[in-house]
């Protein structure tokens, strides 16, 4: 089955399988100067770059989809759009800022069908409604399972279990990253996806144990926007260090997660189900963002996480412009670690992460 | 009148103390004017610093355009006083005042313009250190002077009502504005989406910019300003009918023809009969009139009046032979439009990043439909490669010789678009292009500034052998 590659929460996988293909979110294996990519995107931030080139790597893929989650994806989207550059076609999907009116509600279900169109005009298949309720259902079995688990993963199991419910297994066989509906998770997928500890610079960053529980440790939330996979050395850094990470609040993570879809709602109007879910996904992104506020301030409750962990990419200015506002609403300590490729603010990070975790002991 | 009051003396660019020193002949001579009008250096002297250090065009018609900008924030105050309702716009820069305007007891103003604050003030207002306090550092772009300013609340009143546009706008702009909301100051957001051209199955709009959208984008657009529309009648207990709308657009359409024929005049002259940056402020004017509608046509008519004038004369305050520039994106420091000239060029085209609020509003649809259309038109809403090909046209329009692309600190979309637009200006019409930052004071890089502007001079001289 050919693949979709994707980049965002808002894009539902159920409705990309639902027109024929295998959804496929990359969780960016490599950082972008590692690779020699067939396009370029000069002036864009680290991460779009990232994300747009690897897009266009991948073998399989039979279009990208770019959803315009900020400025900077939006722009760098157009790369791909010019031509003789790139040969898969490819779709900008605008999800909108706004929420809370009619308009922002509409405009994302419009883009949803657009979206379908698109699917259905590179070879996809119109999918019924009996379809798409099959694979709601499938995937909500799925989510379900991550979900009952994710306060007895460790932050590496969580990040493979959850990437892999996107369609990024790293080149392994799925099985190998499902969670088990077992309470403890036997860590296979952490072994699998542990060849990835490789610090951006490319050092290894052991000595260092595989993550696992230790009933011990600092619970902390790891906050920011996508977690590369090539930035989950931080897992086993806070783990070092004596914390571990009780809420992956990333993009990628857990806030990443819709709620769990109205089951009496798949029955009479599953594409409604599926875009009502996936909408009230927070973001920092939205205006307003009291949605996202709200979320963090509950799960800090929920989680009794004593620390939080800001992990934002150099350029991210949405990101950026919120930290003092996280700082100032949180009712736990907050650190601000802004990461790009390099080594040194790799060490740098090393650093204010272990001592953010001394002072939070 | 013009002989009377001494303002047929020929052209030239002069100081601040120079402008007050003419003012006073000027104003014994029995020069008429508005209240708002007199000499310069009393702004001066309320703290705007940098205009000792820029250079201004003589005649009275540019005095009256220099005071109308510099006395708007009085103007606001007023306003206030009077029990006006304030809005404040953000980002869609020149849509919402149309609607505003078209009510009765309004003032708008656009908050996003305290990015020249810090220019103007020379820094003395200490508002990049107010927004660096509340973590909007200088990784973002200038317009963050504005957190500053809604903290203090020393430059503008507290608008009544504070709308923003989102969705296809840049980061810098959509996280600082989520900031000011976030300050206790609610914002009303509507959505503009990422213009693209329609699909297999949908019908297509030209839009006003000479671009072209899917109709169901316009669509959107359209029952979000409505929406606003609706906000705006609470704000303001008036009711915005479809004929007050399309009055608004109307007033609108005035102001952008009369630039619009500025324009025209002073870019396609020889000798040049206006300096950049009385035309940069001139442009400015067709966002939301500076705050006085009537004023504004004004002062464009006497700006008009001059420029004919000069032009019959073949008269100017810039040499013949100056190299035509097309000048891409504001600059922070008004002082770079001086320098400019001072290097041997002259501004025959430009995108100040609105060029959908100098096109003329659509009047044979319906009028929330022909502002729709207008604000999807929007340069920085669409593909940068779209913005490219209208600035090549526009190029090509203005016989333009050299490009500047400047940039502006820490906005995330200069990198991409200068890249864009450079290439597409170099391949396609073969002409030199300098990308030039431009901080909000030049004075630390203005040699190096210089000497950059100076070699493109000489390098589009070249070119004309």
């Amino acid at each position: 089955m050919k693949r979709i590659c994707y980049n965002s929460a808002y894009i539902p996988p159920e409705w990309i399988e639902a027109h024929g293909f295998q959804p496929f979110r990359p969780c960016n294996h490599k950082p972008f100067n590692e690779n020699r990519a067939p396009i370029s995107v000069d002036g864009c931030c680290t991460w779009s770059q990232v994300y747009i080139t690897q897009a266009t790597m991948h073998e399989n893929v039979a279009a990208v989809i770019v959803a315009s989650i900020c400025d900077q994806l939006r722009r760098s989207s157009e790369a791909l759009n010019t031509p003789g550059r790139h040969h898969t076609p490819t779709m900008l999907l605008h999800i909108p800022a706004t929420w809370q009116s009619e308009s922002a509600q509409r405009c994302y279900r419009d883009e949803l069908h657009r979206l379908g169109n698109f699917l259905e005009s590179i070879g996809g298949t119109s999918p019924t409604p009996g379809r798409l309720k099959s694979i709601l259902i499938a995937y909500e079995v799925k989510r379900e399972d991550v979900r009952m688990q994710l306060q007895t993963m460790t932050g590496r199991e969580r990040a493979t279990a959850l990437a892999a419910m996107h369609g990024d297994t790293n080149g392994k066989p799925e099985h190998a990253h499902r969670a088990p509906r077992v309470p403890h998770f036997d860590c296979a997928a952490a072994k699998c996806a542990h060849e990835d500890t490789l610090c951006p610079s490319g050092q290894s960053v052991a000595p260092r144990a595989t993550e696992s529980r230790d009933s011990s440790a600092t619970p902390i939330a790891l906050l920011g926007s996508e977690l590369p996979r090539y930035q989950w050395w931080l897992f086993d850094t806070i783990k070092q260090h004596g914390g571990h990470v009780a809420l992956d609040a990333t993009d990628y993570g857990q806030r990443g997660l819709p709620e769990p879809i109205d089951q009496s709602l798949i029955d009479n109007d599953p594409f409604e189900a599926m875009a009502s879910a996936y909408q009230q996904i927070p973001h920092i992104r939205q205006r307003p963002n009291d949605r996202f506020f709200d979320w963090l301030l509950n799960a800090i409750k929920q989680t009794n996480v004593k620390g939080i962990i800001l992990r934002r990419s150099l350029w991210c200015d949405l990101w950026h412009a919120e930290v003092h506002r996280i700082k100032q609403l949180s009712p736990i300590p907050v650190i601000d670690i802004d990461l790009d490729v390099d080594a040194t603010t790799c060490e740098r990070a090393e650093g204010r992460i272990a001592a953010f975790l001394e002072m939070l002991r | 009148m013009n002989e009377k009051h001494n303002i047929s003396d020929e052209p030239k660019s002069i100081t601040l103390q120079q402008w007050d020193e003419r003012y006073e002949c000027l104003y014994k001579a029995g020069m008429p004017g508005p209240d708002y009008n007199g000499p310069l250096g009393r702004h001066f002297e309320d703290g705007d610093l940098r205009l000792a250090s820029l250079r201004f065009d003589n005649s009275p018609a540019a005095l009256r355009l220099w005071n109308l900008l510099l006395s708007e924030e009085d103007r606001l105050q007023a306003d206030r006083e009077a029990g006006r309702t304030i809005i404040g716009a953000m980002k869609d820069l020149g849509t919402v005042p149309v609607m505003a305007y078209a009510l009765d007891n309004v003032a708008t103003f656009y908050p996003d313009g305290a990015w020249w604050i810090p220019c103007v003030m020379q820094h003395s207002a200490g508002l990049l250190r107010v927004a660096d306090k509340l973590g909007i550092d200088e990784s973002f772009c200038p317009v963050r002077a504005m957190v500053g300013a809604f903290e203090t609340g020393n430059h503008f009143p507290t608008p009544d009502l504070l709308i923003c546009s989102v969705g296809a706008v840049c980061d810098d702009f959509s996280a600082i504005a989520q900031r000011v909301e976030a300050m206790g100051h609610p914002v009303l957001w509507w959505e503009v989406p990422p213009r693209r051209l329609a699909g297999a199955n949908e019908t297509s709009v030209r839009l006003p910019s000479g671009f072209t959208a899917a109709s169901s984008q316009v669509d959107l657009v359209r029952n979000e300003l409505r929406r606003v529309a609706g906000e705006i009648e609470k704000a303001t207990g008036q009711t915005l009918t479809g004929a007050k709308l399309s009055e608004g657009i109307r007033k609108a359409n005035t102001v952008r023809e009369k630039i619009s024929s500025l324009r025209q005049l002073v870019y396609t002259s020889d000798p040049c009969p206006l300096p950049a940056l009385e035309m940069l402020i001139v442009e400015m004017l067709a966002l939301h009139y500076c705050s006085d509608y009537e004023q504004t046509v004004e002062v464009l008519d006497e700006l008009l009046t001059e420029a004919r004038r000069r032009v019959d004369q073949n008269v100017s305050v810039l040499d013949g032979d100056a190299v035509r520039v097309f000048w891409v994106n504001p600059v922070a420091d008004l002082q770079v439009m001086n320098l400019l000239e001072e290097v041997g060029g002259r501004i025959s085209g430009t995108d100040y990043m609105f060029c959908h609020a100098l096109s003329q509003i659509p009047d044979d649809v319906e009028p929330f439909e022909a502002l729709a259309r207008t604000a999807l038109g929007d340069p920085m809403v669409g593909p940068t490669a779209d913005r490219a090909r209208m600035i090549c046209r526009e190029i090509q329009k203005f016989g333009c010789e050299a490009v500047i692309v400047s940039r502006i600190p820490g906005a995330s979309h200069c990198a991409f678009e200068g890249e864009v637009i450079g290439k597409m200006v170099r391949d396609g019409l073969g002409l030199p292009v300098v990308e030039v930052e431009v901080p909000t004071v030049i004075d630390a890089v203005r040699p190096a500034l210089r000497t950059r502007l100076e070699a493109l001079m000489e390098t589009a001289r070249g070119r004309r052998q």
